[in-house]
């Protein structure tokens, strides 16, 4: 039996019990017969009326319903954004995400040679990609890039907060001026992206955003009171957000990397890496990559939601707290 | 037999009010018995009706003889009566029954509905779900959903546009700025409806009525003139049902019962839409309003919007609809409405509306309906 789509609604306003976003319409069969039936979100924006599909009843703890499948599987690619996705883990993930199908938008402060490098490469995997210039701790700016993400790949699934900066010192010595440009990029960044980003993913049935915070974030370091402060504070804004979106689609997990073989990690001082790597049960850096694979893990399992995960060779298990 | 209105009174409607639902109520009964000209005793109501959608907004329930010891006349009789948002419609329709029939010469109705102590629209919406078709409970449509369905159905039948409806919340919206009793009092325009967050698309949140806090009461006499030199007649009261399933209607762009219980008003009291100077319809989303003119006879169908454009039903136009602010601006709370809109139409047809004063508005006509036009009341009303 074909049912056609007489009329729908996109509903974006969880509503209880089922605290869920979904389409509504009202499809009929050959004979005439009507039913109201909900159809999965990840159908939001390719709806339209007279669409032919399947209605099949499924049951649910609330009652059984309808649902309607349409026959006409549009296939929409898949979008990326990664912030500080010029260099570092940031590339990394943007190649990773390459690979697993997704078209990329790599967003950092300024076009350089290693934006073109990570750019050319993605692109070299056979999928669209894109360099935008964003300031993720400028409103405004962010608003721009989104927006030109959008037009120019139409949508995105996929956000990796991953911008961050480091300005270290030891707490006496430390500047506001300091403090605060950590807490703006690292934190607020995430924040003005998360904001910005959300509101078309619900419009499009949901996604995933990934927090990269940091194994600092979980048991702090000397000289890095702005920096730890900044990933402790993703960790929070991941598990709310995480509680705040996912009637929306949208899952929140944050990332919890030791140290990793970047620029930004090997800027610090050789005698205090090595006291850690001493008590790291794996002594030795975290490939960039290894840490893309497991982006690319959450982004794919759709069970992981409002977790922070570590991967930091056990080092974590290992850190006095004290 | 001429039934007439000789008393009406409202709370103010707000959006979060600091008064529990018994005081709304309280207020309503005390301002509604002292409202009438030459002065009514409790000892003169026989009946009331209270007006009320969901106890689980108020919390309160049997209400009945709560306002019966308010009015003060022990052997008066009273009940509750629930038709979703046409609840208020519904009481009038019984109270003017109950005088017409001689079961009741004076009749008490109160309305009331104190939304706001539910935490987020969210659940508001889960209580308002309540009044759908089984089918639409277990699927999990709330009521922006299917009206949201109507909506898409009538712009892909008649090309109407998003912009269209913005013009009706831009119209009431204007309207309730002169009305001090309307809940929202602000100015907006078509960019601001656009911009407003899509609840259930193509609706936005601009484009739904209020969740409001309020209470309105009114009584119909025998002998309206034993209470009042001007009272308000009832002309006529037609009520009408649909299938509850907006999925199950032959025609999804039509609200057929407003078309059903407006015949109804009209053959009884031999009156048109012709005849009418004031309108107060159920603007419980702008798609509503539309197509209430088109059931109504203000316009063909698919030309709500047109006679919007034309200006028709302007707060200065040849058939103003919803001086009020209607239920975008004015608000809804839902026990509430259809009693304010008596109360409304009892002060334009006197000539007491204040700003908001219909010029020379001789006849009125209500529409209040519940669910998705699952009930309809329509009322005539004449000085």
């Amino acid at each position: 039996m074909v049912w056609k789509l007489v009329t729908y609604t996109e509903l974006y306003t969880p509503i209880p019990p089922y605290k869920s976003t979904y389409a509504i319409g009202v499809a009929e069969d050959e004979s005439g017969n009507k039913a109201i039936v909900r159809i999965d979100r990840k159908y939001f924006g390719r709806l339209r009326s007279g669409m032919l599909g399947d209605v099949i009843e499924e049951w649910t703890v609330f009652g059984t319903i309808k649902r309607f499948v349409p026959k006409e599987e549009v296939k929409v690619p898949r979008v990326a954004l990664i912030t500080g996705g010029a260099r570092g883990i940031g590339s990394s993930i943007a190649i990773e995400l390459a690979k697993a199908g997704f078209s990329i938008a790599i967003a950092d402060l300024a076009y350089d040679k290693e934006a073109e490098k990570t750019l050319e490469t993605v692109k070299s995997i056979g999928v669209e990609a894109v360099f935008v210039a964003i300031d993720v701790s400028n409103r405004e700016s962010v608003e721009k890039g989104v927006s030109e993400v959008l037009s120019k790949l139409g949508r995105v699934d996929v956000l990796v907060n991953n911008a961050g900066i480091t300005r270290d010192s030891y707490l006496q010595r430390m500047s506001a001026e300091d403090w605060e440009a950590v807490i703006r990029v690292n934190l607020t960044g995430a924040f003005h992206c998360s904001k910005v980003v959300s509101q078309y993913m619900i419009r499009t049935g949901g996604g995933v955003i990934v927090n990269v915070s940091s194994i600092v974030g979980l048991v702090g370091n000397v000289g890095q009171a702005n920096y730890a402060a900044s990933k402790s504070g993703l960790i929070g804004l991941t598990y709310t957000l995480a509680k705040e979106l996912a009637p929306y689609g949208i899952r929140v997990v944050a990332i919890a990397p030791g140290f990793v073989k970047t620029r930004m990690a090997l800027a610090v001082p050789k005698s205090i890496l090595r006291d850690y790597l001493k008590r790291s049960p794996i002594p030795r850096l975290i490939e960039p990559e290894e840490v893309a694979r497991l982006v690319r893990h959450i982004v794919e399992n759709e069970a992981l939601n409002g977790v922070v995960i570590p991967i930091d060779l056990g080092l974590t298990i290992s850190s006095p707290r004290a | 037999m001429r039934v007439g209105v000789v008393g009406a009174y409202s709370t103010k409607y707000e959006l979060r009010s600091e008064k529990e639902a018994w005081e709304l109520l309280k207020e309503a009964v005390q301002g509604t018995l002292s409202s009438v000209d030459k002065g009514i005793s409790g000892e003169d109501i026989d009946f009331v009706i209270v007006s009320n959608f969901s106890d689980r907004f108020s919390g309160i329930l049997h209400t009945a003889p709560y306002v019966v010891s308010l009015v003060g006349r022990s052997s008066a009789k009273g009940l509750r009566v629930e038709n979703a948002c046409a609840s208020g419609g519904t009481a009038l329709y019984v109270a003017w029954n109950l005088v017409r029939s001689g079961l009741a010469r004076n009749v008490l109705v109160v309305g009331y509905e104190k939304m706001s102590h539910q935490p987020t629209s969210a659940e508001i919406n889960e209580v308002l779900m309540a009044a759908g078709h089984p089918d639409e409970i277990v699927v999990g449509a709330p009521f922006v959903s299917l009206y949201a369905l109507i909506a898409k159905a009538y712009m892909d039948k008649y090309g109407v546009t998003e912009e269209d409806l913005a013009l009706v919340a831009v119209k009431n919206h204007e309207n309730g700025l002169r009305n001090p009793l309307a809940a929202m009092r602000r100015k907006i325009t078509i960019e601001d409806v656009m911009r407003s967050p899509y609840v259930s698309w193509p609706l936005k949140l601009y484009d739904s009525s209020l969740i409001t806090d309020g209470a309105a009461g009114f009584i119909i006499s025998s002998e309206p003139k034993k209470y009042t030199d001007t009272p308000v007649y009832i002309e006529g009261v037609g009520l009408a049902h649909d299938t509850p399933g907006v999925f199950e209607r032959p025609d999804i762009t039509e609200l057929r019962a407003i078309r059903l219980a407006s015949e109804e008003a009209f053959r009884i009291s031999n009156l048109s839409i012709k005849d009418v100077d004031v309108l107060e319809v159920h603007d419980a989303f702008t798609i509503s309003e539309l197509i209430a003119y088109e059931m109504l006879g203000l316009a063909g169908r698919g030309e709500g919007a047109k006679i919007l454009r034309e200006g028709i039903t302007l707060f200065t136009g040849e058939k103003p609809v919803n001086p009020s602010g209607g239920l975008k601006s004015k608000g809804h709370p839902i026990g509430a409405t259809g009693v304010g809109m008596v109360a409304e139409l009892f002060w334009q047809l006197r000539g007491e509306a204040g700003d908001r004063q219909v010029k020379d508005a001789e006849k009125g006509l209500m529409e209040n309906h519940g669910g998705t036009g699952g009930t309809v009341v329509v009322a005539v009303f004449a000085r």
